[in-house]
């Protein structure tokens, strides 16, 4: 599918050139580059720009939320041109259809795929563009190009010791034909690519000088904040507008959906006529919702609601139905807010021709389509400047802050910066939802399952989240819609595709409909799921009385990767040693996100109270482009799976119940333990990692609490079962 | 109006006085390197120095800083030379970074009173809130400083 490649905007030159070459070069993707951009004096695509002045600019289609992609992903591309690094430009995108997906055919950063999609677009835009720069200083110089030498934007005839630089001989190379199989260096040829680089956002975000969505500033700008239902999508009574008039520095009032905004000369004037205004509110679908409702109504549903097979080997209903000593369990995974250290908001403009929006987002594409919706203007109307990200974690890949903040600024008729509050950012966020598992399964004479069974009752994951370019959605974009079922697995995803053998193995589940926002949060279904299975295994463990860690290579034997970070977390913790008095491990083992990953979690426990001391992980992402970027994102994934442990949001009265962070408590500094991170080169495609390494560690945690306590926690948070992470 | 004098410069405020010490930083003196996380002293991002000491600026009033003065991220140093700057650069501490200002004030005012802290003194002076899991690093990181390294 192919969308209209967005015309020109105003009062940019180069930015026309670029965008009309764009929409050919989205072929690019498929490796098979049918043409490039053409411009007098420059060598432009999608991707790369090479000025005269050798100024080399790498243009950013994924978003910084602090993965690191805005320094590997670059840095893959300047490494195989053979750019000085140390001097490339970097630009983030606007919306345009040459930054989809090449699969979904849309523009997002998100479920760990920016490494495994754009990567190889990077290295295979860098090898064609460097040979075309080469094929024109032979040209230039008379010689045969495979005599000249590439080296930091110079491109070097060493027998003569003449010498070119890229942007010299850029106007040539961009009248050349895109070679159609460029040759892209071998991984193990580069001096940068494999080596732990410096992430070119650190400087910044050291002195405060780094521009988050909330540090906007444009001129004429004023700042709003906004007041809602506290019950997610009532409605707005009454208020009054005398008292938000008296305030000193309000410029206007605007009512948005479900409430209001007020716009002042700041924040703290916009929050101090909202304090005061007597807002008053119906509650809307979520009137009567609870936590307990839900709890309720999932295990009545996983009694008799119809469920769909996602996997099915073999006759597990019939193995079960025949066995003896059936170990059945059922878990319970909360509701889980995002809480990133940014609150949600966006910066907008707009007049009766143009809306332009700062905004920190994972979805550019879908803030471009809901600006489109909200303003009725064209895609060429529309401008979207991407600011760093406090944080994404899947919550800014929804676009409903862009809306508020469109809705804003029109009304106002003036730049509005709209900052929400850590209360809005709470009550207004897409959850990630509750989920309910069933499991069941036996062993056989030899100790390993026979059987084993999932039920899975969960909302959709993908309900805002979903490409709805591909599916030609109509309607309000930033509103939810069920995907197609046969996409939307992610509530099952890491138990239908799991490293281990058995023979009669289903997976099922039940989509619930639910009046309650969801949608992904970090580890997506991956982390529920493993959660379950792992602490499964690790049962079956017992029952079979083996060992968690010879128990696993056995049942994944079949599966070389997994095998391979077993006994690789093995030997990086130091499994057969003797642990100090005191100390208990737990194992977990997942597939996710196209990796593999092992880790091992020691703990103490002290009447209530688990102290987390050290976590080992092993880590095949196929190929590790960046060790240090890679670690930090095991490290901050573990502190994130720990987090997890121990929060949740409950709903009560159709209002939640965790408004900021004095009730909702990720973990602190003095609570994160030891963290060890190897990774294991597999080799092939390189896979993300942003989410990988909080897959396992609430199921090796809780392993360990059962090998220190014979008890055995099933439903999150631990707190449920009297226990508390310190 | 309130006066007060931040990273070594005189300044003037012309707000509520019940405002919080944050948003005159960040409204009115254009100071943005100072975050806003959660507005109830509880995340840390907006962590600065009032007299030398942390202080959440969320929940300090502009009035309760007269006078007096305020060291932000902006002022710990012109040039990242910061020992601490050097060591989170040296580190590679922060991810998305939201958090990181509000991180290294709380630092810098843990080595004022204790150049040379332990481990139990980081945990005790680094309340801050990371979503992004940063706090083996910021450990390391503190006491790389501390090496001068």
């Amino acid at each position: 599918m192919m969308h209209t490649p967005l015309a020109t905007k105003p009062g940019s030159l180069d930015r026309r050139q670029f965008l009309g070459m764009a929409g050919a070069l989205v072929l690019s993707a498929n490796l098979t580059m049918k043409a490039q951009a053409v411009s007098p004096d420059k060598f432009l695509n999608a991707w790369l720009r090479i000025d005269p002045d050798d100024q080399v600019t790498i243009v950013l289609s994924q978003s910084e939320m602090g993965q690191g992609i805005q320094t590997t992903l670059p840095l893959a591309l300047a490494d195989e041109l053979g750019a000085d690094w140390s001097r490339v430009r970097l630009e983030w995108s606007d919306f345009d259809p040459a930054y989809r997906h090449p699969q979904y055919q849309w523009m997002f950063t998100g479920n760990s795929e920016s490494i495994s999609t754009f990567f190889p677009i990077m290295r295979t835009v860098g090898a064609a563009a460097r040979e075309m720069l080469v094929e024109a200083a032979a040209a230039r110089l008379s010689v045969a190009a495979a005599s000249l030498r590439v080296d930091k934007g110079r491109i070097h005839h060493d027998p003569t010791g003449r010498m070119l630089t890229f942007g010299s001989v850029a106007a040539d190379a961009a009248r050349l034909e895109v070679p159609k199989e460029p040759q892209i260096k071998p991984a193990s040829s580069s001096d940068l690519i494999g080596k732990p680089q410096p992430r070119v956002d650190i400087p910044s975000k050291v002195d405060g000088s780094a521009i988050f969505g909330i540090d906007v500033k444009v001129p004429g700008m004023a700042v709003a904040t906004i007041r809602r239902a506290p019950s997610q999508g009532g409605s707005l009574a009454a208020f009054d507008a005398t008292a938000i008039k008296a305030e000193r520095g309000v410029l206007a009032v605007v009512e948005i959906p479900s409430g209001l905004a007020v716009v002042a000369n700041d924040y703290w004037t916009a929050k101090q006529a909202l304090d005061r205004a007597k807002l008053s509110f119906t509650p809307g679908p979520l009137a009567g919702y609870s936590t307990d409702g839900q709890k309720a109504e999932y295990v009545a549903l996983l009694k008799s609601a119809p469920f769909d097979t996602m996997v099915k080997a073999g006759d597990a209903a019939a193995a079960l139905a025949a066995a003896n000593d059936v170990l059945e369990a059922t878990f319970e995974i909360p509701a889980q807010a995002h809480a990133t250290m940014e609150p949600m908001n966006c910066t907008a403009h707009v007049t009766q021709d143009r809306c332009e929006l700062w905004i920190p987002t994972q979805g550019v594409e879908i803030t471009h389509a809901v600006a489109r919706q909200v303003t009725g203007l064209a895609d060429d109307q529309i401008i979207i400047h991407r600011t760093l990200l406090g944080g994404g974690f899947g919550r800014r890949l929804l676009a409903d802050f862009a809306k508020i903040a469109i809705i804003v600024a029109k009304a106002a008729g003036r730049p509005v910066k709209v900052i929400w509050s850590r209360e809005e950012d709470f009550r207004y966020d897409a959850y990630r939802p509750p989920m309910l598992h069933a499991v069941k399964a036996f062993l056989g004479n030899d100790g390993l399952p026979v059987a084993m069974t999932h039920r899975v009752v969960s909302p959709s994951h993908m309900l805002y989240i979903f490409p709805r370019g591909a599916i030609k959605a109509e309607g309000d974009w930033a509103r939810p819609i069920m995907p197609p079922a046969a996409y939307d697995g992610m509530a099952v995803e890491g138990l239908t595709k799991t490293p281990y053998a058995i023979q009669n193995y289903a997976v099922e589940q039940h989509r619930v409909d639910t009046p309650l926002a969801v949608s992904v949060w970090r580890t997506t279904g991956h982390g529920p799921n493993n959660f379950v299975l792992e602490s499964i295994v690790d049962e079956l463990t017992h029952r079979a009385k083996d060992d968690p860690l010879s128990y696993r290579l056995k049942l994944a034997a079949s599966d070389h990767r997994a095998v391979a970070v077993l006994k690789a977390v093995g030997t990086l913790c130091g499994w057969s040693n003797a642990l100090p008095a005191g100390r208990f491990r737990g194992l977990a083992l997942a597939k996710a996100f196209g990796g593999y990953i092992a880790q091992v979690v020691e703990i103490s426990v002290k009447d209530k109270d688990i102290k987390c001391h050290h976590v080992w992980s092993a880590v095949d992402i196929s190929q590790t482009l960046d060790p240090g970027i890679a670690t930090s994102n095991i490290e901050g994934g573990v502190v994130w799976g720990l987090s997890g442990l121990r929060t949740e949001v409950t709903f009560a009265d159709g209002e939640i119940e965790q408004t900021n962070f004095d009730q909702f408590d990720p973990l602190h500094l003095s609570e994160t333990p030891v963290i060890t991170t190897q990774f294991v080169e597999s080799g092939g495609k390189p896979t993300g990692v942003g989410e990988i390494g909080p897959v396992p560690t609430q199921a090796a945690f809780c392993n360990a609490v059962f090998a220190a306590t014979g008890e055995r926690i099933r439903t999150l948070p631990i707190s449920r079962s009297g226990y508390q992470l310190v | 109006m309130t006066r007060f004098s931040v990273n070594g410069s005189a300044v003037t405020v012309d707000a509520d006085p019940d405002m919080p010490l944050l948003w005159a930083l960040r409204d009115h003196l254009g100071l943005t390197g100072t975050k806003f996380g959660c507005g109830i002293a509880a995340c840390g991002a907006c962590t600065v120095h009032v007299d030398g000491q942390s202080v959440r600026s969320c929940s300090f009033s502009l009035a309760d800083a007269e006078d007096k003065q305020v060291t932000t991220i902006e002022g710990l140093s012109d040039d990242r030379s910061h020992p601490l700057q050097q060591a989170w650069i040296a580190e590679q501490v922060p991810q998305c970074g939201y958090c990181q200002s509000g991180m290294i004030m709380a630092a810098a005012a843990l080595l004022k009173d204790k150049p040379h802290p332990t481990d139990d003194d980081i945990d005790a002076a680094i309340t801050n809130l990371c979503r992004c899991g940063t706090y083996a690093r910021i450990r390391a990181a503190v006491h790389r400083a501390v090496r001068g390294a």
